[in-house]
């Protein structure tokens, strides 16, 4: 056995009282204090004071500390957990509020452009793009005729005189006022009182067709054209 | 079922999940923050604290200890958190104990007045020192252990150990000494 000195006895002391120290080493440490007083004395108040802490614990709280304790921590976790639960929500809601915002925006912008097109400065586009641009948003100036009759202004586009291909692709109706009384029967507008533009898709073709027939025999190109292409009513 | 499993199971989305986790750890969690605080509502607020953090970053866990270390370093941080902003215990306080029947009143106050001393003497040790008597004295960590839950390593943890035993034993004998 290997005899040990007080310090490093002293330093065994706590480990020892602890029940930490390994049996060779509380073999050696015991052996010391046997003939040691001084680091019996350490012992002893080592002993002492580890049994007093541990004497000294709080009594566990009663049944009613408890009762409180689970019911305001489950309360707390509900509300945590309904906390999760709308942020997981508006998370999924964001992407689908996106996606209709980004539509909204696409739908805004292409109607901004779609008013904005036609006054656009023709003069720096290809005849090609003019084309293009007259069939889907309305004449060029040079191309526009006006015609008149059965109460309506009829302002065709691309009703060319001159004999290309063009039908009507496109033609706005300014109602005369106190005249066409059609339109009652009709969805057409009620307030004859003013004179106005209509969107030309909106109105009957036929109707369209038989007041441009009327109308043009003056200009017999576009009369066959309207022929071929506007139904007869 | 393991605790870890719970953990996947959770973060899987199973509510029950957290709650058995709940159930199984709350009371013993209070009761190692109660033995330390000393203070029963103190406990409850630390102790709630301590699961909704939890609830919180249980998706960072990454299992490197188990559950229950897990939960304790994160206890041990918010009890550190709260010593550090309380003011000290009064010394004269009471025992928590039940009085001991064979004892005369004079012995009892006498042992009350030794445990209050004793508590005002805990309480001045060294935060990391502190806790590591009180895990070891209370909770029968072993050193392993309580370097995991307080951070460092196991032979610093019974450094501090030693250290806070010889500090209070040498400040009890010099109150002796006074008395």
């Amino acid at each position: 056995m290997k005899k040990i000195s007080c310090s490093i006895a002293q330093t065994w002391i706590t480990a020892y009282v602890d029940g930490s120290l390994d049996a060779k080493s509380r073999y050696s440490l015991e052996h010391h204090l046997l003939y040691c007083p001084q680091c019996r004395s350490v012992h002893v108040a080592t002993a002492g004071l580890l049994s007093r802490l541990k004497e000294d614990v709080p009594s566990e709280p009663g049944e009613t500390f408890w009762r409180q304790y689970d019911s305001s921590l489950n309360a707390l976790l509900r509300e945590k957990e309904i906390d999760r639960d709308r942020s997981e929500l508006s998370w999924n809601v964001v992407p689908p509020a996106l996606a209709a915002f980004a539509l909204i925006l696409a739908f805004g912008l292409g109607l901004v452009s779609r008013l904005s097109v036609p006054t656009r400065s023709l003069d720096t586009l290809s005849p090609q793009v003019v084309e293009e641009l007259d069939r889907l948003y309305g004449p060029s100036l040079e191309e526009e005729i006006s015609l008149r009759g059965g109460g309506l202004t009829i302002a065709a586009a691309n009703c060319d005189p001159l004999g290309d291909d063009a039908i009507v692709p496109w033609f706005e109706v300014e109602e005369d006022a106190y005249h066409f009384p059609q339109w009652d029967q009709t969805s057409g507008p009620t307030d004859r009182q003013s004179s106005r533009r209509l969107d030309g898709r909106v109105a009957s073709l036929d109707k369209i067709g038989s007041a441009l027939r009327q109308d043009v025999p003056h200009r017999p190109e576009c009369k066959q054209r309207l022929d071929a292409s506007l139904p007869r009513s | 079922m393991k605790d870890e499993e719970l953990v996947k199971q959770f973060r899987n989305g199973s509510k029950e999940a957290f709650g058995e986790l709940v159930r199984r750890h709350s009371r013993p969690l209070a009761m190692m923050i109660l033995r330390i605080v000393r203070d029963e509502e103190e406990t409850r607020d630390i102790s709630q604290s301590v699961f909704l953090r939890a609830y919180e970053a249980i998706p960072r866990f990454m299992m490197a200890s188990s559950f229950k270390t897990w939960l304790y370093s994160i206890a041990l941080n918010a009890v550190r958190d709260h010593l550090k902003r309380r003011s000290p215990v009064i010394a004269c306080d009471a025992p928590d104990e039940l009085p001991d029947p064979s004892q005369t009143p004079a012995e009892q106050l006498e042992k009350a007045h030794q445990y209050a001393a004793l508590r005002k003497l805990v309480e001045e040790l060294p935060m990391k020192q502190r806790l590591t008597l009180q895990l070891r004295l209370y909770e029968g960590m072993d050193y392993t252990e309580i370097a995991q839950v307080l951070g460092g390593t196991a032979a610093g943890a019974r450094s501090n150990f030693f250290h806070a035993v010889k500090t209070l034993r040498g400040q009890v004998k010099s109150n002796h000494e006074k008395d």
